[in-house]
């Protein structure tokens, strides 16, 4: 029996009501008329167990009823019947999630967690079930069920012991969300055993970092019979300062390579704090004169640090002044500077001005840490086959020669890129040289007054700078003419850029291993604005990206798989990586990903064409360890066993709607009152019997 | 002797009415009627004949009489003269005395002690009256209530009976004033019959009868009390109040019950034999003793009395 307003119970303490009219009906008496007093004395009675309480049936009755009101007015209602478990024990089943994070590393902190899951295994009883699982940017199961389940009871603890002896903290992000999913997953593998394992529970032991990635729990529907036990493991120092690469690297007025930026993190709620930032060397001494920093507690800054001289080959900035110093390193490969050719053929300047070469001189002038030379051949110049082998992205804008056609066909046979640019359609023979552009046909075509590009393919290479929305607007580039080419006839062509005529205005062909891109309008004034835009720079690098590869970046974290391949712009063989700890790692002719970025540092490719350096960084979320509040995993749906409060909260006005619901349509509290009502009856009765019989006995009649 | 006539008058007490059924008969004339007739026939069948309360007298005619109460047929028979003499000379004068105070309203049977004085007031009115005396009625609580003469004559006893269904609705009791008024009132000397509970301490009773006395009557006492009052059978503790004085107290009855009947009893004693000192007769009687009894009682007294030496004989001698 449930009552949906339990505080009207209180309304059968009542009860009492009729026991004191009872006792204090004795203790007044009855009057009794008599016709003198003079021959009495004062007695006064003796209070005697039967004079205590008379009638004690209506007593009861009178009782009854104040008790049914009272519970009429709760609104009772019966509980639908709850799931009872399978006779004995009720099983409980859980997940303990332990954190191996580079956040863990902080002093103190493992230890302490590993005497919270032993704690928690200690805890288990015999017939619960549990699984050890470690967790950073993966989970790794350490003791699944089965094991458990096999291994006996008293030697349980010691297994779990022997498991953590194996472990420390890596360097790796934490993926709390990931980490609960799949601790629940593990969970409804399982399954319940038919009602037996009432309880299931994922413990999960870590720092709750801030920095934790939550963002998956955000679409999880948490199952309703899975509590979260969080034990949140307090680090010795509540500060951290913690340095990472910013995202922009350089500022504006500035060239990429003097500066470093980096962001300085210092989280707790400590207060200010003098700290040092500086290149240094293998063993952390400073080779050059650090930055002094003032952080304040819970805030972060954004540090310019001047690049590391040359000579010096430092390669880390450390910050000093930290007591935890798992983050206090950031690595920045030093690269050498990469040199890579761009072909033109045409003329840079013409009859009506300047032409699209002229403008591709300049496109490339101030790319980092790669030295671009362009090399601009006259129509009438023969070519060098070196000079377009060696090319990373070829320009053509007049007709090519026979023996240039063929030299150009070649190369982007074997990997290249060029763009055709026809000033004319008389280009177009050139064209046709190339597979699959051999009945490509071009008239000249006029806008009037101007016409726009409106359809771009963002998904396309040469348009990965503009695939956000901020830079995807090309309206702003008016074209005046264009050679009007029809896709039909380049059949193996993609057109990824149209006028707003519809007309094709890039089209994309795929010959051999390289591509060829074939512009119907220049970039330079006579034909539009697009040179003068800012957006011929970008489309120009990634174009010249097609083919020479990305450049290197300093920007892999721990854990992430890093494209070796391609960063060394190896087509096979094997390639060998030395890690940070000096071990090396082959990387098979048929892989391209390499994986094991499982340690902060400078890892070294070799086995390509050049020998490239790369740094990987843990991950700047992991310097964020200032607590998370235990609300946001609740907002997210966990519900925690520890401090119900949110499932509490949460479930508190669903129960009260069932129970709200039940309570209605049983109506129970009718059922009272009929009760009640009817035991008035038979206490009206029985009560005037009752008055009749002492009238009989005792009382004068008046005649 | 008297005892002969109670074991007499006991052997026809299967005739006797019940007073809860007599009281149900709403009128009193008629309820007293039924008495009397009841008590006649049970008295022709008793060997007692003839005990009646006074008889006519003749005298020898003296010079100065009134000649027309000569009796002729006794010249007649005698050839001597004699004058008889007036039926009020030689009938009894009784005056019925009731108390009907606020304490005569007390009862515990079905009926009140003033319905049961009523009744026996009633019923010895009847029976006066059918042997010719002449009864009058006084009815009192503090003060005198209503008084009627005694008489004997044609609708008189309707009258009497009129007044005593009157309710006992009185506020207290006060013999002394009602008593000595009622010596005022009644100068002829006769039999006063006192009806009450004389629920008053003894010695404010004394002073009360002493004036009927003192006028020559002859005091017939009748104590009636309720049986409550008599055994005081409570059984629940409670708050008793005198229906009187509002006076109340609790008591717890089994307590106080010995020493509350030990005290009714002297009471009754006292009264008792205040009455003997004034040679006046005192009857007791419970409210559920036939009234037939109570009338008995009465008579027999009444013949006890007479063949006793009046007071003033007892003085002479």
């Amino acid at each position: 029996m449930n009552f949906l307003a339990p505080i009207f119970l209180a309304g059968a303490a009542a009860i009492v009501l009729p026991i004191l009219f009872h006792l204090v009906r004795q203790s007044a008496r009855r009057r009794t008329l008599f016709s003198s007093l003079m021959f009495l004395r004062p007695a006064l009675p003796r209070l005697t167990r039967r004079n205590k309480i008379d009638h004690l049936l209506l007593l009861v009755l009178r009782g009854l009823i104040v008790v049914l009101l009272a519970t009429a007015f709760a609104r009772p209602f019966v509980r639908k019947a709850v799931v009872v478990p399978f006779a004995g024990a009720p099983l409980k089943r859980l997940v303990v999630l332990l954190d191996t994070s580079a956040s863990m590393q902080r002093e103190g902190l493992w230890e302490a967690a590993c005497r919270h899951v032993e704690a928690a295994v200690q805890s288990a009883g015999t017939t619960d079930d549990l699984a050890l699982c470690t967790f950073d940017a993966g989970i790794v199961s350490r003791i699944g069920f089965e094991e458990w389940r096999k291994t006996a009871v008293q030697n349980r603890l010691g297994l779990v012991r022997e498991r953590l002896a194996g472990l420390k903290p890596c360097w790796a992000a934490t993926r709390l969300d990931r980490a609960l999913i799949q601790a629940i997953e593990m969970l409804e593998l399982e399954g319940t055993d038919g009602g037996r394992a009432s309880v299931r529970e994922v413990v999960l032991v870590s720092d709750l970092a801030e920095g934790s990635v939550l963002d998956e729990l955000a679409g999880y529907n948490w199952p309703k019979d899975v509590r979260l036990v969080a034990r949140e493991i307090t680090p010795r120092h509540s500060e951290n300062l913690g340095i990472s690469l910013a995202a922009d690297t350089a500022s504006s007025g500035e060239r990429k390579d003097d500066v470093i930026k980096v962001r300085v993190v210092h989280a707790g709620r400590g207060g200010l704090k003098q700290v040092e930032i500086g290149w240094a060397d293998a063993d952390g001494r400073f080779v050059s004169a650090p930055i002094p920093v003032a952080m304040a507690g819970g805030r972060e800054r954004v540090i310019s640090v001047p690049a590391a001289e040359a000579s010096s080959k430092a390669e880390r900035l450390v910050v000093r002044g930290d007591e935890d110093g798992y983050d206090n390193v950031v690595y920045v490969a030093s690269q050498e500077r990469e040199t890579t050719r761009v072909l033109g053929i045409g003329r840079v300047t013409g009859g009506s001005g300047v032409e699209p070469l002229y403008f591709v001189e300049r496109a490339f002038a101030a790319a980092p840490r790669l030295a671009v030379e362009v090399k601009i051949c006259a129509p009438d110049v023969p070519i060098k086959r070196d000079w377009v082998s060696e090319a990373g992205l070829i320009v053509v804008t007049c007709a090519l020669e026979g023996g240039a056609a063929q030299l150009v066909r070649e190369r982007v046979m074997h990997g290249g890129t060029a763009i055709f640019v026809p000033l004319d359609a008389g280009a177009a023979g050139s064209l046709r040289e190339l597979p699959g552009c051999e009945r490509v046909v071009m008239e000249e075509s006029r806008f009037e007054p101007y016409g726009l590009v409106t359809e771009i393919d963002t998904g396309h290479p040469l348009f990965a700078p503009f695939a956000d929305a901020r830079f995807s607007d090309f309206t702003k580039v008016r074209f005046w003419k264009y050679r009007k080419i029809d896709p039909q006839t380049v059949p193996s062509g993609r057109v990824i850029a149209s006028f707003d005529n519809g007309d094709a205005a890039i089209i994309d062909v795929a010959v051999g291993d390289g591509r060829v891109l074939i512009f119907a309008a220049g970039w330079h004034p006579a034909d539009s604005q697009l040179a003068l835009s800012s957006k011929f720079v970008p489309m120009m690098h990634s174009a010249l990206e097609l083919s020479a590869g990305p450049q290197p970046e300093n920007r892999w974290r721990v854990g992430q798989s890093v494209p070796v391949r391609e960063l060394v712009r190896s087509n096979g063989g094997p390639l060998s990586i030395v890690k940070p700890d000096g071990r090396t790692v082959q990387l098979g002719a048929g892989e391209s990903m390499f994986s094991e970025t499982d340690l902060p540092g400078i890892y070294t490719v070799k086995g390509g064409k050049r020998e490239l350096r790369f740094a990987v960084n843990i991950d700047a979320a992991e310097s964020r360890t200032t607590p998370m509040q235990l609300d946001e995993l609740e907002r997210l749906g966990a519900r925690l066993a520890d401090n119900d409060r949110a499932s509490a909260a949460a479930s508190v006005t669903e129960v009260r709607q069932r129970d709200a619901e039940a309570e209605s349509r049983q109506g129970l509290w009718r059922w009272f009152i009929a009760a009640a009502l009817m035991i008035v009856f038979v206490e009206s009765v029985l009560a005037g019997r009752a008055a009749r019989a002492v009238v009989d006995r005792t009382v004068q009649v008046q005649l | 002797m008297n005892a002969t006539r109670v074991q007499a008058f006991d052997r026809n007490a299967g005739t006797l009415v019940d007073p809860q059924a007599l009281m149900h008969i709403r009128s009193l004339e008629f309820r007293a009627r039924v008495v009397v007739d009841g008590f006649w026939s049970g008295l022709h069948r008793s060997p007692h004949h003839g005990f009646s309360v006074e008889f006519t007298e003749y005298r020898q005619y003296s010079p100065g009489d009134d000649p027309r109460y000569v009796d002729w047929r006794v010249y007649a028979r005698s050839d001597r003269y004699f004058v008889k003499r007036f039926e009020d000379e030689t009938n009894m004068r009784c005056n019925l005395v009731v108390d009907m105070s606020r304490s005569m309203s007390y009862g515990s049977i079905g009926y009140t002690k003033s319905n049961y004085a009523a009744t026996l007031a009633a019923t010895l009115a009847c029976f006066l009256a059918r042997q010719g005396d002449a009864v009058g009625l006084v009815t009192f609580d503090e003060r005198i209530r209503d008084y009627l003469p005694a008489r004997h004559r044609h609708g008189h006893l309707r009258r009497l009976m009129l007044l005593l269904e009157r309710d006992a609705d009185g506020v207290r009791t006060d013999l002394v004033a009602p008593l000595r008024r009622t010596a005022e009132l009644v100068r002829k000397r006769g039999v006063a019959v006192v009806i009450s509970d004389f629920l008053s301490p003894i010695d404010q009773i004394e002073p009360a009868v002493v004036p009927l006395l003192a006028c020559g009557h002859e005091v017939v006492i009748f104590q009636v009390l309720d049986p409550a009052e008599l055994s005081f059978e409570f059984s629940e503790p409670a708050v008793f109040e005198d229906v009187e004085s509002g006076r109340t107290l609790l008591l717890d009855p089994g307590a106080v019950r010995g020493d509350y009947r030990r005290r009714v009893e002297a009471h009754s004693e006292a009264l008792r034999r205040a009455c003997e000192r004034w040679n006046g007769t005192f009857f007791r009687v419970a409210t559920d003793r036939p009234i037939e009894l109570a009338l008995f009682d009465f008579l027999s007294g009444r013949h006890a009395l007479r063949r006793r030496p009046r007071r003033a004989e007892r003085v002479a001698r």
